[in-house]
């Protein structure tokens, strides 16, 4: 657990050096990682989102591919595409990048909803189908889609079952004052993404996977899972709440923080730390509600803000 | 939080507390029976010494337990100090109280042994202080306690608090900048240059200064309320009231000239004769005839008689035997007796009595003069009036009682006749006139009250003033009152005054000791019913009388049902005494008990985290397995909620316990939470041996 925990750390300090001030950003991207899940980024460009993908990668010593969606991208431009060797007179299979390790899916609404599923459909079923072949993806699959606000013009905006698929939405923000000028300062001579070296192997990150879901949850630790999804589908300024798959997302989430920080079990605090981020973008508001891209991250805020965290099995709630 | 002692100022302080404290003990001896008041001062002062001198607690109780057991030896102890014989008196002392209390025999408890409790609530009581004054430097609620009780005294007691709320007034300003000092000084650390310190203290100390003589110098307004007591006491119908002497406010008593009535009274609780035997009848001096406009004289021919003559011989009478003594230097040449006066004897052989056929006074000679006498044995017959009898249309009333018993002033107002009128309209019968009229000032108008009650002026009529204007007053305004009235109507009365029946202080088989004092001395009303004679009427309001009315008709009832009925009355009557014996149990003093209990109630109140804490860690202090832990971090939990930290419901652990060291500066809540989320939300067995002593410390650190 000690190793582990050390090689994680300096994983964090390896992509730190790159991105300048987002250990919080940096860290649920590696939740996401552990529990198997995918990573939303919505901001504007030039934020440092590619960077730390490709810190992250570099990090695990995995394949990183970048995929740029346009709005002229076609599915197989992502999936690969089977292209006929006339020396050999057969077709031969060129893997596209989703079959990578880790995929930074760049703009994702900017492309349209086919070629979005496309995607999406990796993401949930680990396998793509071309020509009629069924391809199962990298053992290891982790992908950061990002998209821009929804109000900026020319994008589709993802459906909601396709938002559900992310187990983690972020923001990354721009960066503070002293934090923009540590950047200048870094990239002065060289950009430190060349100069560092992969501090996990692959391997582990797989194994670690696998020990993020025996990480222990506990009854009560589930009972406010639930009550708090629960919340959710009651709450008057939502239309459609948090579906199972929400839950489940929390729960994986929680297993995975709590294995970064070192816990063999899940506490509350998890729970209640990634709540916001994991089940902000799988509610639907009321239409009359002021629609920001933080509203559902104040409705979930609201609900925790109320909400009883159980203490002993007893006091739980429900 | 360490803090900074200063001894010798901390020291001043504790004595103000201190001095605080004895305007607590100095009402004591007016209101109970309470003595060596200088002694128990002295002993508080050295229990107060001990505690501020924060000796181990073994030595502190040492040195307690000796002081109180010198005091009590000091007060009630005659055998040398601290040795055998004194042991043995004090462990019987003891083991015989204990006795008492446990089997609630309240009214046994021996002095010495009550005495001893007193002095245990003082050493109680310096520890209390200490605690406000040197740990928590508050002492408002204290000083405003003092102020309460020294007022609460002031009204109800004969204590007078002028000089106390003066001196509690000081002091406990004073004490408060002192603390307020002490407080502040906390925040500069600077500042606590001894210089400064004295610019406080006499700013204070002037401010004090003035503010106390501008508030004795300006002229302040009478009470805008009456005085509650009164009021209070007819409510619980202890009002008692007669006043008989010259000018106001007077103390209470019996007196000869009743020329002018009116005006206040003080209460005197001075014995005037105890009696021993059957009682519980007011006590008849003389009656008076003659109504003035201001008061009673008599005009009737003094017509000695062997016994008294009031009622017919028809009534039926019960004999009943009663002994007097006549307590230190009254003055009286006459005998009080109750009923008809049959027989009296006294030691002095040669004592003859004449008794006034008219005023039905029992004068004492020996050979031909006036004595007083000191004790005597009355035989007297105590009548029950036949109601039926009364109630029969009226026969016409001989001359003697019409010639003296029916006069009034030419200048009584006819508002009074006219009131009489109106109350009794539509009664046909004297007996139901009197009721009415009787009753009439039992009502709500009326209120009985001894003080602030005027004198009328020249020209004003004493009984107009009472009814129309104040309707408040004592027994003289109600029993001049009715009497006039009823003579508005040609009902023949008189005024009589005397004492009520006293107070019953000890109670066996056909025994009962009677203390009369000044406070029971009373007036009330006899009408004249032809054949049956003088009958007595209670108008005032808050007296029961003690007069006994046959309500049956003798004659159509069956002999069985009478007596039945008879024993009833008995019963009731017995229940009766029971009552009043209760309320005269009001001897005990409850109040320094009350007092005590609830001072008890209030350090427990206030050291209510202190012990909280010590039986917590107590209880868990061999906690050594996960479930224990859990129990216990929900008693530091709990804790924490009764000292006012809450942990909110939407609240994690661990940020309730971020919170928790933020405010304790400490990290140990974080430390126990983790351990605590390891037992429970991480399945695991902990290591909670080890963390005990973290748990002791947060515990230790709670302050409400």
């Amino acid at each position: 657990m000690n190793k582990e925990r050390s090689a994680l750390h300096s994983v964090i300090e390896n992509i730190e050096s790159v991105v300048v001030g987002k250990r919080e950003e940096i860290i649920l991207s590696l939740t996401a990682l552990l529990a198997k899940g995918h990573v939303l980024i919505e901001d504007v460009p030039g934020v440092g989102k590619t960077m730390m993908v490709r810190a992250i990668a570099r990090s695990i010593g995995a394949d990183f591919k970048r995929i740029q969606f346009t709005p002229d991208l076609l599915p197989s431009d992502i999936t690969g595409v089977s292209i006929y060797n006339q020396k050999e007179q057969v077709f031969e299979f060129r893997p596209g990048p989703v079959m990578g390790n880790v995929v930074l899916a760049d703009e994702i609404n900017r492309t349209s909803p086919k070629t979005q599923s496309a995607l999406l459909e990796a993401l949930e079923e680990g396998s793509i189908t071309v020509d009629g072949e069924t391809r199962r993806l990298q053992e290891l699959f982790f992908v950061m889609a990002t998209q821009n606000p929804i109000e900026y013009g020319g994008t589709y905006p993802l459906p909601e079952a396709q938002l559900d698929r992310f187990l983690l939405k972020l923001n990354m923000g721009y960066p503070t004052y002293e934090d923009e000028l540590e950047v200048l300062k870094r990239v002065e001579k060289s950009h430190p993404i060349d100069q560092i070296d992969h501090v996990l192997s692959l391997e582990s990150v797989l194994t670690m996977q696998e020990e993020v879901s025996k990480v222990y949850v506990e009854d009560s630790v589930k009972r406010y899972i639930v009550s708090i999804v629960n919340e959710t589908r009651t709450h008057r300024d939502v239309r459609l709440g948090v579906s199972p798959r929400g839950s489940i997302a929390l729960m994986k989430a929680a297993q995975a923080y709590a294995f970064l920080q070192g816990r063999e079990y899940v506490i509350p605090d998890d729970v209640k730390y990634l709540a916001p981020f994991t089940l902000s973008h799988r509610i639907i508001l009321r239409a009359d509600f002021p629609v920001s891209d933080n509203s559902g991250r104040a409705i979930v805020k609201d609900i925790l803000s109320t909400l009883q965290v159980p203490l002993t099995k007893k006091e739980a709630v429900r | 939080m360490h803090r900074m002692y200063n001894y010798p100022r901390l020291f001043l302080s504790y004595v103000l507390g201190y001095l605080l404290f004895m305007e607590w003990l100095l009402p004591l001896p007016e209101i109970t029976d309470t003595g060596y008041l200088p002694l128990f001062m002295g002993i508080a002062g050295v229990f107060f010494l001990i505690t501020f001198l924060s000796l181990p607690w073994w030595a502190s109780v040492l040195l307690f337990t000796g002081g109180l057991l010198f005091g009590l030896h000091l007060i009630f102890y005659e055998n040398t100090f601290l040795s055998m014989s004194w042991w043995s008196v004090l462990f019987q002392d003891v083991f015989q109280n204990v006795h008492f209390l446990l089997r609630g025999e309240w009214f046994h408890l021996s002095d010495s042994f009550r005495s001893f409790l007193f002095l245990l609530l003082l050493a109680i009581m310096s520890y209390l202080l200490y605690f406000w004054v040197v740990q928590a430097r508050r002492i408002l609620f204290f000083f405003v306690f003092t102020v309460i009780y020294i007022a609460v005294m002031d009204t109800f007691t004969v204590y007078d608090g002028q000089f106390a709320i003066m001196r509690v007034f000081i002091i406990g300003f004073l004490l408060l900048a002192l603390l307020q000092w002490d407080r502040l000084s906390a925040f500069f650390i600077g500042e606590r240059s001894i210089s400064v310190w004295l610019k406080w203290i006499t700013v204070s100390l002037g401010i004090l200064v003035i503010a106390a003589g501008v508030g004795m110098t300006a002229p302040k307004m009478d009470p805008q309320w009456p005085d509650p007591v009164p009021y209070l006491k007819t409510a619980a119908g202890l009002g008692e009231g007669k006043d008989l002497h010259g000018d106001s406010p007077r103390v209470i008593g019996y007196g000869e000239n009743d020329e002018q009535l009116g005006g206040g009274f003080a209460m005197d609780d001075t014995r005037v004769f105890t009696a021993v035997g059957e009682g519980g009848d007011y006590w008849r001096g003389e009656s008076k005839n003659v109504y003035t406009g201001h008061g009673w004289k008599s005009n009737t021919p003094q017509e000695p008689h062997h016994k008294s003559d009031f009622y017919d011989e028809s009534v039926p009478r019960e004999e009943k035997e009663i002994e007097v003594s006549v307590q230190g230097n009254w003055d009286f040449q006459f005998a009080f007796y109750p009923g008809e006066l049959l027989h009296l004897q006294a030691p002095e052989e040669e004592v003859e009595t004449e008794i006034d056929r008219y005023s039905g006074k029992a004068r004492t000679f020996i050979d031909g003069n006036s004595y007083q006498l000191r004790t005597y044995q009355i035989t007297y017959e105590d009548p029950e009036f036949p109601v039926e009898k009364m109630k029969e249309i009226p026969k016409k009333d001989p001359r003697h009682i019409t010639d003296h018993y029916l006069s009034l002033p030419d200048e009584l107002p006819a508002s009074i006749q006219n009131l009489a009128e109106e109350i009794t309209e539509g009664m046909d019968n004297r007996y139901d006139k009197v009721r009415a009229i009787e009753s009439y000032f039992h009502g709500p108008d009326f209120t009985y009250e001894t003080q602030n009650i005027p004198i009328p002026e020249e020209g004003e009529d004493y009984v107009e003033q009472f009814l129309f204007e104040t309707q408040r007053g004592y027994c003289d305004n109600f029993s001049t009152s009715m009497a006039v009235m009823l003579r508005t109507l040609d009902i023949p009365t008189r005024w009589v005054k005397g004492f009520t029946s006293g107070e019953e202080i000890k109670s066996q088989e056909n025994e009962t000791v009677y203390e009369v004092t000044n406070a029971n001395a009373h007036s009330w009303v006899e009408v004249y019913f032809p054949e049956v004679g003088w009958v007595p009427f209670e108008p005032t309001k808050g007296f029961a009388g003690s007069f006994d009315y046959n309500n049956t008709n003798t004659e159509t009832e069956e002999p069985e049902e009478q007596e039945s009925v008879q024993e009833e009355e008995k019963e009731e009557e017995e229940e009766e005494s029971k009552d009043s014996s209760a309320a005269n149990s009001n001897q005990f003093p409850w109040w320094p008990f009350l007092l005590g209990v609830s001072l008890i109630a209030l350090v427990v109140y206030i050291f209510r985290m202190r012990i909280l804490k010590k039986l917590i860690v107590w209880r868990f202090k061999h906690v050594d397995d996960s479930e224990g832990y859990t129990k216990a971090f929900h008693s530091l939990l709990w804790l924490l909620g009764l000292a006012g930290y809450k942990k909110e419901a939407s609240e994690t652990l661990r940020e309730y316990a971020a919170r928790m060291d933020d405010t304790f500066k400490t990290e140990d809540m974080s430390i126990l939470t983790k351990e605590y989320e390891k037992i429970h939300y991480g399945n695991q067995e902990g290591n909670p041996d080890k963390l005990l002593a973290v748990w002791e410390c947060m515990i230790q650190r709670i302050k409400a």
